[in-house]
This record gives structure tokens, sequence and C-alpha cells, in this order.
């Protein structure tokens, strides 16, 4: 009998020092490839501290997924193949994104001055993530398709969100202008279509105490104007909140063609600004990390449970705008390592 | 303490029986066989089931809107959830292969023979209320798995020649699966499932002691055949031993690997491959063997031929030879379906990896 306690204590002290040697281990200083991803899943990998840095150590141990997008739109072409790596720790989970795009598209309603009048145009890049609010069977099992309605013939009343107020959806959307010149994501969330003329309704912008991005327009219906411009950089195609000096058009010396940015930035205070993000475009690629936290105990946003496989989806655009984005055509999963 | 138990025994009369069971005298060589322990393990698997089941019964919404959601909060925030639905995940596992394991022991030692033959027959009983816990258990996270699998299953119930649609729908509760569905599944489950198998576990170790252990096969077995020593302390010390082993075995397969749940159940999916749990997968590797008009034969006659053949068993090897090595017919049959069941079982899971 004594015999048999011994065998057994040994037996079960050996199996839990094997699988406690098993566990991940610290990601190694230095570069390496990463390794390859299963199917559609990407793996979180667990580290001592996230941060934002597109070229930390740890990104060399995180599995590598890429993901072919396709156009949302009938008719579109496809859209680049991302690749995507995410890490967490104790508080945050981090998102690496990469994929090619020939120009760093960064207009975003910008003002042009045509020689006497201003119009508004252009369209920025951006990659925009997914989560479903809670367990949500049918975004689990179709993904983006769930959130998509898009059966009427006329496009322009095509609309994204839910069917019920029950249902809603996360998203992290980091653009190239708008969000990324100060450093960080939208944190919008979905839901139902809450005015059945503005297909707009569903999206709405999380909480926000102070800042985030203000229209720069004095509002005019028939002759509408930018109220801001740089005071330090009158060709910078983004415009902080820090820097903006009144509209002077005498100061300004606008050539036709010019351009002054269509909003004033400032990072947001509140839920808005839940998702810090930092992105750099170079060489014909755009490399955009995102960092949130698991739990940001905002009633707007989904929790990450590490442990817990959630479903999510993206869509990534070329200066194209929401009626042309590129998605990943099947559903992804976040599990945890 | 003496007095509280005097008072009690004056009250019950219980100190007679719980003395006669502690000190029943059990062969010497039986106590210390690993072999003998596997009825005392799957009494004690299920017993691990029965708590870990009423624990997570506390938590447990057994509604198509809130059972996902129960499960999801019992196995990422409850404290301690994750264990307690791992021991209930892996224990049923593990009930299925030591009841199984207890099977083929008793088939080995033929240990079936007259006069056990109401015990062999408990037992088979018992072996098929096991996979039916399986069955029943697998639905009630409302998941994806356990929405398909039981689609798929109750589908095969009621593809059954005559009775098909009947069974379907007692299953069912309907047409389709839904709330009855979960229903029915919970109170099998949790109620009729353990009540049966209670009862006939009371009467599987009744005949035991009844007709005490079955002869024993070997010579060295033999020799000690006639060296008894009681229950209590010996025999219920190794079955508590190696207990505790299992449990351990159990926390630790929980704590390496918790218990999975997959995203909730998507009646409308079109892209769900259905595949049940481990211990069914070599049925449904059967079935790929018999499609359409010969489905019947998988749905129907080669279960009722199995189950028949387990049933009648006793009756027909009513020889006094005990030794499966002086058995080739008994001991072929019982390799080739165990070659069968394994072999399958890896072509299945070859298949839906």
């Amino acid at each position: 009998m004594k015999r048999l306690l011994l065998v057994e204590t040994l037996a079960i002290t050996l199996a839990f020092v094997v699988a406690a040697c098993g566990a991940p281990a610290a990601a190694p200083q230095g570069g390496g490839a990463a390794p390859a991803a299963k199917p559609n899943t990407l793996t979180a990998v667990k580290v001592d501290a996230t941060t934002l840095d597109a070229a930390a150590p740890y990104w060399a141990q995180a599995p590598k997924l890429d993901v072919a997008t396709v156009g949302a739109a009938p008719g579109k072409p496809d859209g680049p193949t991302v690749s995507i790596q995410a890490a967490y720790d104790g508080q945050y989970i981090v998102i690496r994104s990469e994929w090619a795009d020939a120009t760093n598209s960064l207009k975003d309603d910008t003002w042009t001055w045509d020689g006497k009048a201003f119009t508004q145009e252009g369209e920025q890049d951006f990659i925009g993530f997914i989560w479903p609010i809670g367990n949500n069977a049918t975004f689990a099992s179709k993904g983006c398709a769930a959130t998509c309605h898009n059966t009427n013939a006329d496009q322009e009343k095509w609309w994204m969100g839910s069917d019920s107020a029950d249902v809603r959806y996360d998203g992290w959307f980091w653009m190239a202008a708008r969000t990324n010149s100060v450093g960080y994501a939208d944190d919008i969330s979905w839901s139902v279509l809450s005015d059945p003329n503005d297909m707009g309704s569903p999206r709405v912008d999380d909480a926000v105490d102070s800042g985030g991005p203000v229209e720069n327009t004095n509002g005019d219906k028939n002759n509408p104007a930018p109220i801001f411009m740089s005071g330090k950089d009158l060709k910078s195609p983004i415009l902080l909140d820090a820097d903006k000096v009144a509209f002077d058009a005498a100061k300004a010396k606008l050539a036709t063609g010019d351009t002054v940015p269509g909003f004033v930035l400032s990072k947001p205070v509140g839920s808005l600004g839940d998702v810090e993000a930092s992105g750099k475009w170079e060489s014909g690629k755009w490399v955009v990390v995102q960092r949130r936290l698991l739990n940001t105990t905002h009633p707007d946003d989904g929790v990450l449970i590490p442990s817990k496989p959630t479903p999510f989806g993206f869509a990534v655009a070329d200066a194209s705008g929401n009626l042309d984005h590129k998605i990943a055509k099947d559903v992804l999963t976040l599990e945890w390592k | 303490m003496n007095r509280i138990f005097q008072w009690i025994d004056e009250r019950t009369g219980l100190s007679g029986p719980v003395r006669d069971f502690l000190n029943y005298p059990v062969p010497k060589y039986v106590h210390r066989n690993f072999l003998y322990t596997l009825g005392g393990m799957t009494l004690i698997s299920f017993l691990i089931q029965v708590v870990t089941g009423i624990l997570l019964a506390f938590y447990y919404d057994p509604s198509t809107e809130g059972a996902y959601n129960s499960v999801d909060y019992i196995s990422y925030q409850l404290p301690l959830g994750w264990l307690v639905r791992g021991l209930h995940h892996y224990g049923s596992s593990a009930m299925v292969i030591l009841v199984s394991l207890h099977m083929l022991r008793t088939y080995y030692f033929s240990a079936y023979k007259k006069p056990r033959e109401l015990n062999w027959l408990t037992g088979v009983l018992l072996f098929f209320l096991v996979l039916s816990f399986g069955f029943t258990g697998y639905l009630l996270p409302w998941d994806q798995k356990g929405y398909w699998a039981t689609k798929v299953g109750t589908e095969i119930a009621g593809s059954v020649p005559l009775i098909g649609g009947f069974l379907l729908r007692i299953m069912r509760g309907g047409a389709n699966l839904g709330q009855a569905t979960l229903t029915r599944f919970y109170a099998g489950h949790i109620l009729l499932l353990p009540a049966s198998v209670a009862v006939l576990i009371v009467a599987h170790i009744f005949q035991l002691r009844f007709h005490g252990m079955a002869p024993a096969i070997t010579e060295k077995a033999k020799a000690q055949s006639k060296t008894f020593v009681p229950f209590f302390p010996h025999w219920a010390i190794t079955d508590t031993a190696v207990g505790l082993g299992l449990l351990a075995l159990l926390v630790f397969m929980t704590w390496a690997n918790h218990a999975p749940l997959e995203f909730p159940a998507d009646p409308t999916s079109n892209s769900y491959v259905p595949r049940p749990e481990w211990y069914f997968l070599f049925y449904f590797q059967l079935l790929k063997y018999f499609p359409g008009v010969l489905e019947p034969i998988a749905t129907i006659v080669i279960p009722l031929f199995l189950f028949g053949s387990m049933v009648l068993l006793p009756f027909i090897d009513t020889g006094e030879e005990r030794r499966p090595w002086h058995k080739p017919i008994t001991t072929l049959v019982s390799i080739f379906y165990i070659i069968v069941i394994v072999v399958f079982t890896i072509l299945a899971m070859a298949a839906y990896a």
C-alpha cells in the first residue's frame, strides 16, 4: 500500500512538473520568423508586458495569421493579404497588423482650395476590428456577414449592425489620418438601425469625456470653409488641436489645389479612446499595432478573457471609404496560448 | 462520540448492516490486484460526476437563451468553475473508459457465468446508461458541438424503420431541436439517469455481495482464494488510494487543458461539421459504410445485435471453462470488436482532423 501511494504521489508530481515545463516560455530576445498560425485562428501569446512597439521581440514568438481579404461589395476587387499577430499580458491585448499598401492615404474630408472656393474630399486608409459584445451565436458562425445588411437593391441603403438592441458589436477602428496621428483607434460600437433614413445610425462612438476629432468647418451650407489651420505647418495633412490657429486666408496664401485638414485632432479621453494605436507606413506597407485593456469595464466594450476563444472579424481599406472595404471571408477566432 | 453513535444506532439499527458491509470477507488476491479496482473506480468516477454535477447545477440555466451564457460563466468567470466543469467533463470520459475496462475484465474472467447472470445484465444496462449520460450531457452547454451532434444523433434514431419518427419526437420533444429538447435532455441527465444508475449500482453491489467474487482463473489467485481479509480496511483503502489517483489525474487534465466550450449553437449555420464525443466516433465512422437504404443496418441491426449478444452472453456461454486463453471464440470475438472500435475511432479522428 505504501508503495502504491508513493508511486501515485511521484507520478502526480512528475505530471505537474512536466506540464509546468511545457508552459509558454518567455519570448526570446532578438528576431526570427514567427511561427505559422492555425487556419483562421489568431493565437495570442502570453508576454510579460505588451507595448505598441511593432518590433518588440515577442512578435517573433507570436504565430502570424495571414488573411486574404475580399471585396465586401459585389464587383469590387479583392484586397491585400493582412498578416495579424497578437500578444497579451495580465492587463492588455495587443494586435499587430501588416499589409501592403502602395500609398499612404491621409486625406479625410480634406478641404481643397480650387482657387475660388473650398471643396471637401478624400479618404484615408484604415483597418477596423470587430468583436461581439457578449456571446453571439450568429457572429461566431458567420462572422462579419452577420452584421452586414446588404440585401437592398440600393447599395446606399446597406448598413452594418444588428437586428436587436441586445446584440451589440465592439469596433476598433484605426484610421491613418484621423486617429493614428494622435495615437489611438476609434473605439466604437454597433447596434440596431435606430434611424431608418440614416444607414450610419447603428454605428455609435463610445462615450467620450473630452477630446476626439472635431470637424474643421464653419458649417455654412452655402459656402462651407475651414475655421482652423495649423500654426506650425500649413502643408501638413494633419491638424492637431494643440497646433490649431484660426483660419486666416491671408496667412494661408493658398494656391489652387492646396489643402487644409478636415478635422482637428486630439486624443479622446473616455471609452472612445480605449484602444491605443501606433501605425507606420513605410516602403509600401502599413504596420499597425493596437492595444487595449482586456476588460475596460466600459459597458460599450467587449470583454476579452484569456483562455476563452473569441470570434472576430476585420476590414481594411485603401483610401476607399466604407463602401469599398475589404474583409476577411471566414470567421476568425482569437485563441490564447 | 460513542454516545452519539449509540444514540443513532438505538434508533436506526444501522450498526449491524454497516459492520457486515465493512467486514465482508474478500479473497486476499483481490485487494492487491488493480483489475479488481475497476468496479470501485467506476463507482468513484460516478460519485465525482454526481458531486461536480450538483455544483454545476447551482449555476446552470437550462434554457436555450441562458444555457450557453451560464456554462460560459462557469468556465471563465466563476472561481474554480473551470475546475468543477473540467472534472465533470473529463470524469465523463473516465467513467466510459472505466466501465468499459470493468466489463472487459468481467468478460475475460468469465464472471458473467452462472450464478452471476443478473450481475452481468445490470452491468450491461449500466454501461448503456453511462453512454446515455454522455449523449444527454453534451447538449447541455448549447454550443455548436452539442447542438449539431445531438441533431445528428437524434436523426440517427429517427432513421430507425417504423418507430424512427416516434423516437425522434420523443427525444427532441418535437420536430426540431429547441427548448423542449434541452429540457428533456436536462431532466434525463440530472434526474432519470442518475436515479436509474444509482438503483442499478445498488443492485449490482448487492449481487456482488450475495454471490461473492467470481472464481479465480489463475493458479496463483486460486492458491490465495481460500484466504480472506475484511473489505475494510484492505480493499477499501486500495480503492481509495486508486480513487485519489484518479481524482488527481482528472485535476491534472483539467489544469493542463480546460474543458472545451465551443461557440454558441447557431441552428442556421451551414458550415459547421458535426462531430460526437470521442467514445461515439467509432459509431459515426461505422455509419459512413452504410449509406442510403443500408443505413438501418448500422442504426438498428448492428446495435440490436451487439446489445442482444451482450444480454444473451451468460446464457450462451454456459461451459465451466473460465480461462480466456482456453476460450478462443469469445476471446477472438472480443479482440475483433476492440480492433474495430479502435480502428474506426482512429479513422474518424483522422477524418475530423
